[in-house]
């Protein structure tokens, strides 16, 4: 599973990941490649460093230290030698490769007509290992159905709980039909996190019967979705700013259900959130899901009604 | 009879070390303009097509003939296989082992050389920027490649057979 992630490292640095205790490698979440500080780890319950000889130490000083030739071959082959077929991705600060992996990228960037143009000098990198966590949504489903039709849901949380795996499981479970009638899909995917496309074609598992707008703003994307590929249920990632819940408005009243996420630690810090209060007070979602980090990410909190009351307690499924 | 044969083979090689001089300098505009027109089509597919730098390479491989199929083919090669290597010593490499095969001289390599130093490391439009500037000098060597063929294609032919018929004369 990692190999895709390997090849984009350089072969100093696949060297130490690879002779990484076996454990340690299975549930790597981040590989974190930083110029001319620690090479860094992260796991869902703890970070290390790597030292050069592949050992995970905790004290910065005896850990690997890429240079910058490491990071000029690492975007080498990130980019396969092509850094100008990544003008748009270098615009919005990361790149999906092979396996829907995603790579963040930091460094000097460069600004045009006060807009970022991209980043130049890229002295960081944040390679984020992603899941496909089969079956993890299917203890949800019982919560989004009323007889047979699915509700419009938003999973609520911070990042890294889980929430994009979970919501990629419920796509692949709903365009599959698994244990419901199967659906259209519409995946609206403006940072090709649900379902990672390369060329426009899935990496992960989401169902046959889904379609993917691929890197599309969500806004737009919504109404071409609903004007050319009638969905029955339209799915997109983050929504947040005012254009988004007005789109999202428009795509209730067609007649679409809709499975969104959002932000937020807490139902409270959702209704402070300026783009999506108006939502929760139009009562627009009949299904909130709030995830947390605290039984490993994909920890259910709660799942609350329209008016955002409680319908089940504190459960500690562990769904991810 | 064996003097005659011996006089024939003289003029013949003479002659031959002659047309392959000549070949060299006919040879040399042609090649440039091949890799020109190469240059060309990585341009379009670099600004139109923004495809992966290797691909690009595979496929002007496959549509050129040799010289210029050998390097983009080994570029292709070397861009996929050598882990990491710097997109300009991929370039370099392939530039240096095609060499020995081209009749091309060295103010060629060294354009090509300096353009691989930019190649695939910037967004579009300096890609487009470095391109126009190489395929100028090229032009520049190719008109002067060409003035060189006018003046020596032929000078270098007829000295073949004229040095052959010296010297046999000299020696009959």
């Amino acid at each position: 599973m990692l190999s895709p992630i390997l090849e984009v490292l350089p072969l100093s640095i696949r060297g130490m990941v690879e002779s990484l205790p076996g454990k340690k490698k299975e549930h790597l979440e981040e590989i974190r490649v930083r110029q001319g500080r620690p090479l860094e780890v992260v796991s869902p319950w703890q970070y290390g460093f790597v030292s050069d000889r592949g050992r995970l130490v905790n004290r910065e000083e005896e850990a690997y230290r890429p240079g910058r030739e490491d990071c000029e071959k690492m975007l080498n082959l990130i980019s396969n030698h092509s850094l100008y077929a990544l003008e748009e991705e270098l615009r919005r600060g990361y790149v999906t490769i092979k396996g829907g992996h995603r790579i963040g990228l930091a460094g000097r960037v460069v600004v045009e007509g006060g807009q970022v143009k991209h980043i130049r000098e890229v002295a960081g990198f944040n390679v984020r290992i992603a899941r496909q966590v089969k079956g993890s949504a299917r203890s949800l489903l019982p919560r989004i159905l009323r007889g047979s039709r699915l509700e419009n849901l938003m999973i609520v949380s911070p990042p890294q709980c889980g929430k994009t795996t979970l919501l990629r499981d419920l796509v692949r479970i709903v365009s599959q039909g698994e244990g419901i009638a199967s659906r259209k899909v519409g995946v609206v995917d403006e940072r090709s996190e649900i379902a990672g496309c390369i060329d426009g074609v899935p990496q992960h598992e989401i169902g046959p019967r889904t379609d993917v707008l691929d890197g599309c703003p969500k806004a737009e994307g919504m109404m071409m979705m609903i004007r050319s590929m009638s969905p029955e249920l339209l799915v997109v990632d983050e929504i947040g700013r005012r254009e988004d819940s007005e789109a999202v408005f428009e795509a209730i009243h067609a007649g679409v259900q809709l499975f969104t996420t959002a932000h937020a630690k807490s139902m409270e810090e959702l209704c402070r959130r300026p783009g999506i209060s108006e939502l929760v007070r139009e009562g627009v979602f009949s299904r909130y899901v709030l995830l947390s980090r605290r039984k490993g990410p994909g920890t259910v909190e709660g799942i609350y009604d329209r008016n955002l009351c409680r319908i089940t307690g504190r459960e500690a499924t562990v769904t991810g | 009879m064996i003097k005659l044969l011996g006089a024939c083979f003289i003029l013949l090689s003479t002659s031959a070390i002659g047309f392959h001089i000549a070949k060299n300098f006919a040879d040399r505009p042609r090649q440039i303009r091949q890799i020109r027109g190469a240059l060309s089509l990585l341009q379009t597919d670099i600004v139109y097509g923004s495809r992966r730098l290797d691909r690009i390479c595979e496929q002007i491989a496959a549509r050129e003939k040799d010289p210029v199929q050998f390097l983009f083919a080994r570029c292709a090669e070397y861009l996929q296989h050598l882990d990491g290597v710097s997109t300009f010593e991929c370039w370099k490499r392939s530039v240096d082992e095609t060499w020995p095969r081209t009749a091309m001289r060295e103010p060629e390599r060294e354009v090509l050389t300096d353009f691989g130093k930019t190649l695939g490391i910037s967004d579009r439009e300096d890609q487009l920027a470095h391109l126009a500037r190489v395929q100028t000098s090229l032009e520049v060597e190719e008109s002067e490649a060409r003035e060189e063929q006018a003046r020596y294609e032929k000078m270098c032919r007829s000295l073949g057979v004229l040095a052959g018929a010296l010297i046999v004369i000299l020696i009959y």
